[in-house]
């Protein structure tokens, strides 16, 4: 069963003078509970291929079909629907609210799926238990380390029961220790509750607990490897 | 309001990327203002009594920073304001008018952004 498929996904940026060929051709096709990281050189599309199957972008030419859904063809307001219910996503950057607790910052996303509160309490305390944060639930971002707040976002993506998580670069901004220890509960989340994870990434600590490595290089996949 | 969004571009990025429609985003930037409006609006009214009862009462002579100035044209350098009740209400109502046709330029600007870019952007 496949859950996501890409056709012939092409990313064409013509805003300056010259286009850019972003994503060439791209056919690619993901199943449930697999862990992925696609890799290549800066430039060779990670982040736009992310952000087409992301729903966050729109592909130039060519088909993004996610559960059956072709996405590439859903008006704006049904793409964010589609995204708050479907889909997971871990930024670099972390991306917390800052004036929310950890606890407020996963039951947020529920709160946009209009959970019931009681659900939505018990799931964030059970979801900050599984990151190793539940002695932080009540912990405001500034006072979390870079490496508990990206737990929190792993969290977060958690919360709203998606399909699948997109990472971008989630350990770029990570010390070796920090790292590790967001890899180990997002591979446990992976083999545990067959989470699927789609990973863009540099980091080889990632590439190695990978158990499929998509390659790109000029916007077109070169290799496609399967552990 | 405009620096606001500014500042919370990551922030508005992120909420759209996750599913908060541009609706719920545009109101909560209309919220916001209109809290904040509400708030200034009526502490800017009470100041603005509590300063006239006072003033109104004591007089504020104005020859500590215009010398005689004002006598020479004729008017009393010390002056005793006052303003009619209705008065208050009818600033304040423009005060609000102005603070959100000005909050409308953020709101529909954080609308414009594309949550892909904007959860980048440094």
């Amino acid at each position: 069963m496949t859950i996501i498929k890409t056709e012939k996904l092409t990313k064409v940026y013509d805003d300056n003078s010259l286009p850019v060929r972003a994503l060439n051709k791209v056919d690619l096709e993901f199943e449930p509970g697999e862990f992925t990281a696609i890799v290549g050189p800066s430039g060779s599309g990670k982040t736009t291929f992310l952000n087409m199957i992301g729903g966050l972008d729109k592909p130039t030419e060519g088909k993004i079909i996610i559960d059956g859904t072709e996405i590439s063809k859903l008006s704006d307001s049904k793409l964010i629907d589609f995204r708050l219910h479907n889909i997971g996503f871990v930024f670099q950057a972390y991306n917390l609210l800052p004036v929310l607790t950890a606890k407020e910052n996963v039951s947020f996303i529920m709160l946009l799926q209009k959970t019931d509160p009681k659900k939505m309490e018990a799931r964030a305390m059970e979801l900050l238990k599984q990151v190793g944060l539940e002695d932080k639930v009540d912990v405001r971002p500034s006072k979390l380390s870079g490496g508990q707040q990206q737990r929190v976002a792993v969290a977060r993506a958690l919360a709203s029961k998606p399909k699948f998580i997109l990472a971008d670069e989630p350990t770029a901004n990570l010390d070796t220790e920090s790292a590790f220890n967001l890899l180990d509960i997002m591979a446990r989340l992976n083999k545990e509750e067959n989470v699927t994870l789609i990973f863009s990434t540099h980091d080889q600590r990632v590439i190695e607990r990978a158990r499929r490595v998509v390659t790109l290089v000029d916007g077109a996949v070169a290799k496609d490897e399967r552990r | 309001m405009l620096m606001s969004v500014y500042e919370r571009i990551h922030e508005l990025g992120m909420l759209m990327a996750v599913g908060m429609n541009r609706r719920k985003v545009f109101g909560m930037i209309m919220f916001e203002t209109a809290f904040l409006t509400f708030l200034g609006a009526l502490g800017g009214m009470l100041l603005g009594f509590v300063t006239n009862a006072i003033t109104g009462r004591t007089g504020l002579d104005l020859a500590a920073v215009g010398g005689d100035s004002l006598n020479e044209f004729g008017y009393p350098s010390m002056v005793f304001p006052t303003m009619e009740t209705p008065m208050y209400f009818i600033l304040t109502l423009l005060v609000v008018i102005m603070v959100f046709i000005t909050s409308i330029f953020p709101a529909v600007k954080a609308l414009k952004l594309k949550p892909a870019e904007a959860v980048r952007k440094e």
